[in-house]
């Protein structure tokens, strides 16, 4: 990511101003808020910490016997249970729950940016990245 | 449920990008391109060609002269002053995107253009 410096030296000043007055917006927004909070809780919580960790190790092994081939039952049982812990955990649950609020909140700003553009403004400015 | 303080601040940045150098030249180019009968006419002979070279690619019966007449749009295409102008106003704007969303990340702590962006299909 570029820092403030370099792109102050590319975009016009009340562009970057106002693209700061709504970064500014979205993080002050009851959405975000609470996503940060949920975010903190995590942060100070280590048992959910190894909740999440014990599902992504779960979901990795799982993928990587799906490529290999594998027929995964004993990986799938496994991920399955890691998940329902992971989603008994009220840390957790919050985490996810705030996570799924704001990423809804940033889709629709886009779709309203987009409307008014005539271009997908978060379509073209997000980092190029590999499909799949 | 975006709250109006939002769509606000989102409207003043969309007004201020908007009037931007880079993406009126970007909305002028991306006219000239889509309603360029010249362009338009190169875009059907491709698909044409395209499709052609795809069904004789696929019967074993394809020629040099049906690889040569496809590059042949291709590059007269490319190189077009509406095509060019266009590529370059789009890779302008991107780049101008891309610093507006760099702007609004940093205070995020995350790539705002990332989680927002529709998801995509592979």
């Amino acid at each position: 990511m570029q820092s403030t410096n370099q792109i102050e030296e590319k975009v016009e000043p009340r562009t970057l101003e106002a693209s700061k007055r709504f970064a500014r917006a979205i993080v002050e927004s009851p959405q975000f808020q609470r996503f940060e909070e949920a975010s903190r809780r995590l942060r100070d919580d280590p048992a959910a910490q190894q909740l999440l960790s014990d599902f992504q190790q779960a979901q990795q092994l799982q993928q990587m016997m799906q490529s290999w081939g594998g027929t995964p039952t004993q990986e799938a049982e496994r991920l399955d249970q890691a998940k329902q812990q992971m989603l008994a955990n009220a840390t957790l649950r919050q985490y996810f729950e705030s996570q799924d609020e704001i990423v809804l909140i940033l889709k629709e700003l886009n779709v309203h940016m987009t409307e008014k553009l005539g271009f997908d403004f978060a379509g073209l400015a997000k980092p190029a990245g590999g499909c799949c | 449920m975006v709250d109006i303080r939002l769509k606000l601040a989102a409207d003043e940045f969309i007004r201020y990008l908007g009037s931007s150098t880079d993406v009126k030249e970007f909305q002028i180019a991306k006219g000239q391109f889509e309603n360029d009968p010249a362009i338009e006419k190169m875009r059907r002979e491709y698909t044409t060609l395209a499709s052609a070279y795809q069904e004789k690619e696929r019967r074993g019966t394809l020629t040099q002269d049906d690889i040569s007449k496809l590059r042949t749009v291709q590059k007269t295409f490319n190189a077009h002053p509406v095509t060019v102008r266009y590529a370059r106003a789009q890779q302008t704007l991107i780049m101008l995107l891309q610093d507006c969303n760099g702007a609004i990340s940093e205070d995020l702590g995350f790539d705002f253009a990332a989680t927002a962006a529709p998801t995509a299909s592979c």
